[in-house]
């Protein structure tokens, strides 16, 4: 209590000495704070990522698809028939102008199966890619290209299988 | 005027002083005290940056984003990060008495508009804590961070609102 009074003196003393200064005792200082909120971000699946058809031999081999949707072979692998071959294509809708990251699957993921044989498909590929930039409507196009991993005459049969594609604002 | 008056009165108390000159010793006595005052320099604020939410993605359900007094940016419940790029907490330069100690005050909560909806900005965070300290230089930078609270499916926009720190010597 006694420290209190002293200070309420000293105060006082103060006020008496500074009156005509006192709102310098202290000072405002005026921020702004600011927030857009955008539409969300969505993707949708469109034309299924097609290799067509591929021919195996006692080699083990690979057939691409590139986002563009052109085909190569490697090793044992050929070539069949070209129709229905494809880049997977996505349509990627949100916020006017927002750039967003690309996240395709790892290697060692996603498999296609034929009732008990399977093939691996790596080595995902994205245009565009890894980051891409909606227009001025909100909107962009994302094609998906891969790689399938062909087995020593590897089961006939139609082999299908699914992915997962993610996209973020960044 | 004053003056005048003033040595008048002191010729008084000389003349009776005179007249009794056994007790000149005893009518008269002189102590020193200790008086001072230090004049210092006003504390003022300036607003350096802007507290900048950037871009927030609402949800089905209500949620927040949170900006730190180190510039990172999290979100909860329905509410998830767009772009961050450009995001930043407010940083205000603090200016005044070298060494002085101050107080500081965030606002409790503002509103933030995108001209027909608002979105409520509260539970400010201040770094560094404690007190202020103007240190050998006599400023002192703070940076505050605040909660965006972001309602369900917020309607989308670009919200800006201003907000009050004070800041008084202690």
């Amino acid at each position: 209590m006694k420290r209190m009074s002293t200070m309420a003196l000293a105060l006082a003393g103060l006020a008496l000495g500074t009156e005509a200064y006192a709102a310098q005792n202290s000072a405002i200082g005026t921020g702004t704070a600011n927030a857009r909120i955008i539409t969300a971000i969505s993707i949708t699946p469109g034309t299924a990522l097609n290799f067509g058809d591929v021919v195996p031999s006692g080699v083990v081999g690979t057939v691409s698809v590139d986002a563009a949707g052109v085909r190569t072979s490697a090793g044992g692998a050929s070539l069949g028939g070209a129709t229905g071959v494809a880049a997977g294509a996505f349509t990627i809708n949100g916020q006017a102008s927002a750039t967003y990251a690309i996240t395709l699957p790892a290697n060692g993921v996603v498999t296609v199966t034929s009732g008990a044989n399977s093939m691996a498909v790596n080595g995902f590929v994205s245009n565009p890619g890894p980051t891409g930039t909606l227009t001025a409507g909100g909107t962009q196009p994302l094609a998906v290209g891969a790689t399938l991993s062909v087995g020593v005459n590897q089961a006939a049969g139609s082999y299908t299988g699914t992915y997962q594609v993610t996209v973020a604002y960044n | 005027m004053m003056k005048r008056r003033l040595s008048a009165l002191g010729l008084a108390a000389g003349l009776l002083l005179a007249g009794g000159t056994g007790e000149a010793a005893q009518s008269s006595r002189t102590v020193t005290a200790n008086t001072g005052a230090r004049i210092i320099t006003a504390i003022s604020i300036t607003k350096l940056v802007d507290l900048e939410f950037k871009d927030i993605v609402p949800g089905a359900a209500a949620g927040t984003v949170v900006m730190s007094p180190a510039g990172v940016r999290t979100s909860t419940g329905g509410a998830t990060l767009g772009t961050g790029v450009g995001s930043s907490p407010a940083s205000f330069r603090v200016s005044g008495q070298p060494s002085a100690r101050f107080a500081i005050v965030l606002p409790n909560s503002v509103a933030v508009s995108n001209g027909v909806q608002t979105m409520t900005v509260n539970t400010f965070r201040r770094a560094p804590g404690g007190a202020g300290n103007l240190g050998a230089g006599g400023a002192q930078t703070i940076s505050v961070g605040a909660t965006c609270r972001v309602a369900a499916n917020q309607a989308g926009g670009t919200y800006t609102g201003n907000f009050n720190v004070t800041v008084t010597y202690n």
